[in-house]
């Protein structure tokens, strides 16, 4: 070949590598973005409720300064930081769960829940509240002892029991789509337990139980958050060593296995970094749902690419930031009035999902579906 | 060439085949298996389906265990490696339709890298520089920037075989990686891989089912009847065994050792005769073949005869002579007198 016939060649190679290092460049940028508007949506959730705190004493109280009326500090100290980082840590949590999920299964529709996890902890926390009063106060009494710790403890209970099941089929089964059906019949199961104990329960008893179902990020006390916050973070952690072989997946487990992947392996840690995640969750803020499926859509459409090493930082940010904004608008801004955390979620982000789906092919072609 | 050069890119050892069944014996897919494959080697894997084409590839790559025998890659028994030092000396490229979301071509070539990065799967320039040798050798640099969802088949086969050219093996298997390709594809195809062989010194294994393009291309056949023993050999040392013939024939496919073409035989019709010379004559025996005739040339004596003119043809039956402006008004009328 002459020369003249390679430089054009060679020059339009470059010219597209660089719109890939471009795009990188770009993706920086939007993740940056992404972390302002999380503290940004932090910051507000601080600042608004039944009661406005103006935004330089949020930051004077933050700093450890006084704020100009005391029981200010009270509302934002106690209250309000509390729920806000629960809110944070558990949007994030939620948001790289499902997107773990739908990649370990290959299935847009994957959530953090699909492996029966939450309905574990519902089954726990059904047992503890509905069978308070009836033959079974021994174990209510038992829990108890924890305190207000009492449904967190029996839904983490009922949760690690279906991880332990999940986790010794994972590693029997070859298709991970056994572990799929398996998962969803755990969770028929354990939804079939709660409804008879529902069926057999007082009126007041199942009102409890229902407003756990609603979930809340309200519950989560300083006292319980060196148990809450550090699961979260240690889940987190583990998504983030995964990043390498979560890409690989990408192509399917026989390719991932052929590219040196353990795939067994990495599929137990997933597994179990999810499942520390959605059980955290569920256990101190109650079955959250729909984050945990439309962030990572979101993420994808966002920036354009399905690599986990942009995707798990970024469906972190954005799920922090939709869970504070769902918190705040659960709170109807200006009013003494509360709605359901589930039903908000729903409400206003599954038009947003539908627009972004519309609007941008990603869902499509992020799984061939 | 090197002073020592590896002798064998992959062998086997009394390799079985098939699959463990639980409180059963195991189902034995074929047996006693010995083939080698050279680096530089470009072999195809054939065989009717059902044979175990797949079944010897998954093995061959470690993914199902072997019943009996060994797979030896590079002089070492394959269970003996570790995943990422088989990865390093054997990658795959599968016939499943690939779904990967939303990723630069780049970046998926880039994935064969795994088994030489980090943990963080960070590339390092000398990474870097492999992902864009495997993207020029398989003349995908303008698709490097594109999403692999907007790929055309032929161009994601590509992307697909720079991904594995990428693990920098010493052993390529692919299995079956025309099947989704129209015809100039399939041929653009078995080019490349042949030219990869050739220039990177790897051994490539790819089953397939174009009987055409694998006697033309092959170094190797491996050719793997149903239930019955593996023959390996260059394409024209099968076809003058006779085993290529013998494979197929209980497909109901018959080997023409003359043309190198494979034919569906009809329901013999009788003897004619094709009177005439050169491309012409070539295409009205064919016609007539497919048709279930015995085509002899230029025989003056039979009762059935065409001869070949410029344009027309003209058919003698029983002394009765017609003519014909095209080969399909031709058949018509034999079709029609047969019946």
């Amino acid at each position: 070949m002459r020369e003249a016939d390679i430089k054009p060649y060679a020059l339009e190679q470059a010219a597209s590598l660089r719109g890939l290092h471009f795009r990188l460049g770009a993706r920086r940028l939007l993740l940056l973005t992404l972390a302002v508007g999380l503290l940004g949506a932090f910051l507000l959730s601080l600042a608004v409720g039944s009661v406005n705190i103006p935004l330089p004493e949020i930051v004077t109280i933050l700093a450890g300064g006084q704020a100009s009326r005391a029981t200010w500090e009270t509302i934002v100290l106690n209250f309000r930081l509390p729920k806000a980082l629960t809110a944070l840590l558990a949007g994030a949590a939620l948001a790289v769960g499902g997107l773990q999920m739908q990649t370990l299964f290959r299935n847009p529709l994957a959530d953090p829940y699909v492996l029966g996890i939450s309905s574990g902890a519902s089954l726990g926390v059904a047992l503890v509240v509905m069978s308070a009063g009836t033959t079974g106060s021994v174990l209510v009494a038992g829990l108890g002892l924890f305190g207000d710790f009492g449904l967190a403890a029996a839904a983490s209970l009922g949760a690690a029991v279906v991880l332990a099941l999940v986790l010794a089929v994972a590693r029997r089964v070859q298709s991970v789509v056994t572990l799929l059906i398996l998962g969803l019949m755990f969770g028929y199961t354990t939804g079939a337990l709660v409804s008879l104990l529902v069926y057999f329960s007082l009126a007041d008893r199942v009102q409890v139980y229902l407003n756990w179902t609603f979930g809340s990020f309200g519950g989560v006390t300083w006292g319980q958050m060196p148990i809450f916050a550090p699961a979260i973070l240690l889940g987190l952690a583990g998504a983030f060593l995964l990043i390498k072989p979560l890409n690989a997946l990408l192509l399917g487990e026989s390719y991932a296995r052929s590219m040196g992947v353990n795939v067994r392996r990495v599929r137990v840690g997933i597994i179990a970094s999810t499942a520390l995640l959605a059980g955290a969750v569920t256990a101190f803020c109650g079955p959250i749902g729909f984050l945990g499926i439309a962030v990572p859509h979101l993420c994808r459409g966002i920036f354009g690419t399905s690599d986990h090493g942009t995707l798990v930082p970024a469906s972190a940010l954005l799920g922090g930031i939709v869970a504070l904004l769902a918190d705040l608008a659960a709170q109807v801004p200006g009013s003494q009035v509360i709605l359901p955390l589930n039903a908000v979620t729903a409400l206003i982000g599954a038009p947003v999902v539908i627009w972004i789906i519309l609007r941008r092919r990603s869902l499509q072609v992020s799984f061939g579906g | 060439m090197k002073p020592n050069p590896p002798a064998l890119a992959l062998s086997t050892q009394h390799l079985s085949i098939g699959y463990r069944q639980p409180r059963r014996p195991p189902r034995v897919v074929a047996e006693d298996i010995q083939v080698t494959l050279k680096p530089g080697e470009l072999v195809c894997l054939i065989g009717p389906n059902g044979a175990g084409k797949s079944t010897l590839m998954r093995t061959l790559a470690g993914m199902q265990p072997p019943l009996a025998g060994r797979v030896m890659v590079m002089g070492e028994d394959v269970r003996a490696l570790t995943p990422r030092e088989m990865a390093r000396r054997l990658s795959i490229v599968l016939t499943e339709r690939l779904e990967v979301g939303i990723l630069p071509a780049y970046a998926l070539v880039a994935l064969g890298r795994y088994p030489y990065t980090d943990w963080t799967g960070r590339l390092t320039p000398d990474d870097e520089a492999a992902v864009r040798r495997a993207i020029t050798a398989v003349g995908a640099d303008d698709l490097a920037a594109r999403s692999v969802d907007e790929l055309s088949d032929g161009e994601r086969q590509k992307i697909l075989i720079a991904r594995a050219l990428a693990q920098e093996p010493a052993v390529m298997l692919l299995d079956e990686p025309t099947a989704y390709l129209d015809l100039p594809r399939r041929a653009e195809i078995m080019q490349l891989l042949r030219r990869l062989a050739r220039e990177t010194r790897r051994a490539i294994l790819l089953s397939t089912h174009d009987l055409d393009l694998a006697l033309r291309s092959a170094d190797q056949l491996w050719l793997m009847p149903k239930g019955g023993r593996l023959v390996a050999g260059a394409p024209e040392d099968l076809v003058l065994s006779g085993a290529l013939e013998a494979a197929f024939r209980a497909e109901g496919v018959t080997f023409d050792a003359y043309t190198g073409a494979f034919r569906i035989p009809a329901r013999p019709s009788g003897v004619v005769s094709v009177i005439g010379e050169g491309v012409p004559a070539v295409w009205t025996a064919r016609a007539l073949e497919r048709e279930g005739f015995c085509v002899v040339q230029n025989e003056t004596e039979t009762p059935l005869r065409v001869t070949v003119e410029p344009g027309c043809w003209r058919v003698t039956a029983a002394g009765q002579t017609s003519k014909y402006t095209s080969l399909y008004e031709m058949i018509a009328f034999f079709r029609s007198a047969g019946a």
